[in-house]
């Protein structure tokens, strides 16, 4: 099955076979691989006899890769998710409205704004304090203030919701 | 000599400093919050006692229940590290009345050069230079403006109480003072328990310029020579070096003599750090003085050949310094990187987790002071900064080369570090060549921020094992529960026939 790997903005075709787990790149060329997993991780990669380490962790569906002190994204995706995602595309709407979530667990210092208000793009919604440097959390948009989910002196989780916002225009 | 030392600490410091008392034969006892439980310092002291909660405020920084630990057990002396108690004027009074040594200057002295408006006008009479500023803690914003006015923009809002870049904050108009001050005293608030703020003037291209003393209880003072900690974040350290590439022998000396003169001028005691920035023009200011060991101690040590823990503890013990100024003997260059669990790519926002795989640099010329181990959990309850990689070199090339080596080789999963930031300044052709200044990540921020991908088809092909790894894995769990894996296509036919 063909894979592209889009790494920053540009993209890698790989073929990989599931029968004898042979990969191709996209000039259609084998590649002479190897790799162990050393922890977890962490791996040993040797391509084509140049040996890399690589730390690859999980992150919003694609993956985060550490090589030579460099760290990367990449997000993949297979012949049959690609048309699976122009379908969905093709038939979602943009939401109007956007739940703005916790980046960081940390506590909740101050509220800036109050249900109802509208904010232009960057203004200051709340700041969340972790490990004693003060976050500020700002507007993506303008947008009105929906619904706050949280108080002054709550500790948060990563991710968990704090301020519903509706995008105006 | 002391028989048995309490380290009021937690991290990579409170394992440095039990490393120099097994050295000397000295017994440990570590303090240690509920989450700290697994921490090294608790793995490695010779006793270890639970302070029973997790806050800052219920754990380290809970002076009672520390001495307490040390009388019940036999402690003779506490030694603070840096953060927490460290300049704590009140803890240090309170453990020695309790008839404990606090290793460190005396409360007075603390409390001097704690106030940084006292410390400055202390400066003043004794005829160290300091940079413009308003004397005392700002009462309004209306204050604040005609102050700044005064001293002329950039001004620099500063925490009277603070210390490490918390509650700091630059102002280059009118405009932006109000919102700044009110952030400001807020983040000094949570910091240090005291919101006030003062002000003074923003130096441009201005490097940041240490000196290491070390005074004694005959009287003695010397200075260990400097460290340049211009690469700063935040007005957070990040990297430092010993020696400065600025300082010639004449100004060494001359900034010598100015540290040697603020610290008789508060009586100081053990070791300490007279901090000043040095501007384009080669003037030097007083900054402020850290009545503690440093976080970047290392740097000297290595290119001094001394033990900065030992020298504290025989300084404490009574003993007279047996040793003179240091400028020109420097052995080698030395530099830090100080290694913070936080997200580069995500504006530095602190990365908590665990450590699933560890596996440091080390090699020739490399040295580390880590405070944690595999399997460790980064809380956001404390410091971010998980470890400090040090490198020696017999010049400068030399160390940074290594240190590039050494954070290249460093392995460690399960959260995100600003290695790769790190790397990015060290390779920079202005720090190569040494034209550094505390606003030279502002400077170069096009240039830091751009990845450097090298071998984008290892990248790929990795990214590809590790995701047809993982689909496999979701199968076979999916077989074992005796269910088929749904497949894609026909979540899709649902999907339409619901619509």
């Amino acid at each position: 099955m063909k894979y592209i790997v889009k790494i920053q903005d540009r993209k890698y075709t790989f073929d990989y076979s599931e029968n004898d787990k042979k990969i191709s790149n996209q000039n259609n060329e084998p590649l002479d691989y190897d790799w162990v997993e050393l922890g977890n991780g962490c791996f040993s990669l040797i391509l084509n006899g140049n040996s890399y380490i690589c730390h690859v962790s999980e992150q919003n569906g694609g993956y985060r890769i550490m090589v030579d002190g460099e760290t990367v994204s990449a997000a993949i995706e297979d012949e049959q998710s690609l048309t699976l995602n122009k379908f969905v595309k093709a038939h979602a709407k943009e939401p109007s409205e956007q739940v703005i979530k916790a980046p960081i667990p940390g506590l909740v210092t101050r509220i800036f704004v109050q249900a109802g208000d509208k904010l232009k793009k960057n203004a200051s919604l709340l700041a969340l304090e972790a490990m004693k440097m003060e976050n500020l959390i700002k507007a993506p948009c303008e947008c009105t203030v929906e619904k706050i989910f949280v108080k002054s002196g709550q500790t948060v989780q990563q991710n968990q919701p704090l301020i519903q916002l509706k995008k105006l225009g | 000599m002391f028989k048995k030392i309490l380290i009021a600490n937690r991290g990579e410091i409170a394992l440095r400093i039990i490393r120099t008392c097994k050295d000397l034969g000295i017994k440990t006892i570590a303090v240690y919050s509920d989450i700290d439980r697994s921490s090294p310092h608790v793995q490695f002291a010779d006793e270890a006692y639970p302070l029973g909660g997790t806050t800052s405020a219920e754990t380290y920084l809970d002076g009672n229940k520390i001495i307490r630990i040390a009388k019940d057990h036999g402690a003779e002396a506490i030694h603070p590290g840096y953060g927490f108690l460290a300049e704590n004027a009140a803890f240090a009074r309170d453990a020695q009345n309790a008839g404990l040594v606090f290793i460190g200057p005396s409360p007075e002295s603390i409390e001097l050069m704690g106030s940084k408006t006292a410390a400055r006008s202390l400066m003043e009479k004794h005829g160290v230079p300091t940079i413009p500023g308003s004397k005392k803690a700002l009462q309004s914003e209306e204050e604040a403006l005609v102050e700044a006015e005064r001293i002329g923009y950039p001004v620099l809002l500063k925490a009277s109480a603070g210390g490490g870049g918390k509650g700091m904050r630059l102002v280059e108009n009118p405009g932006e003072l109000p919102s700044a001050l009110q952030s400001a005293s807020r983040e000094a608030q949570s910091a240090f328990g005291d919101s006030s703020i003062y002000i003074e003037k923003y130096l441009e291209q201005p490097r940041h310029i240490e000196f290491q003393i070390l005074a004694d209880s005959h009287g003695n003072v010397v200075y260990l020579g400097e460290r340049e900690c211009s690469i700063q974040r935040r007005h957070q350290k990040i990297i430092e070096e010993a020696p400065s590439v600025v300082l010639d022998s004449q100004l060494r000396k001359e900034m010598g003599r100015a540290a040697i003169q603020a610290a008789k001028a508060c009586n100081y005691l053990n070791a300490g750090t007279i901090e000043f920035m040095l501007d384009k023009h080669r003037n030097f200011y007083f900054l402020e003085m850290n009545t503690r060991l440093q976080v970047e101690h290392p740097v000297t040590e290595l290119v001094t050949g001394l033990d900065l823990v030992q020298e504290q503890i025989r300084i404490a013990g009574g003993e007279a310094l047996s040793l003179s100024s240091v400028d020109e003997r420097f052995w080698g260059h030395a530099v830090e990187c100080r290694i913070y669990a936080e997200d580069v790519e995500n504006n530095f926002t602190p990365s908590p987790g665990k450590i699933t795989y560890l596996k440091p640099a080390d090699g020739p010329g490399i040295r580390e002071d880590s405070g944690v181990m595999q399997g460790n959990e980064i809380s956001l309850y404390y410091d971010p900064m998980i470890s400090k990689l040090i490198a020696w070199g017999k010049d400068r090339e030399q160390a940074v080369r290594r240190m590039i080596r050494a954070l290249k080789e460093y392995q460690l999963s399960g959260i995100k570090t600003n290695i790769p930031f790190l790397i990015r300044i060290l390779q920079h052709p202005a720090f190569i060549n040494g034209e550094l200044s505390t606003t030279f990540i502002d400077e170069h921020r096009s240039e830091l921020f751009k990845q450097h991908v090298t071998s984008p088809e290892a990248i790929g092909l990795m990214a590809l094992l590790k995701h047809i790894n993982r689909q496999h894995r979701i199968s076979y769990r999916s077989d074992k529960n005796n269910k088929t894996p749904t497949s894609q296509w026909k979540m899709l036919g649902r999907m339409k026939h619901t619509r």
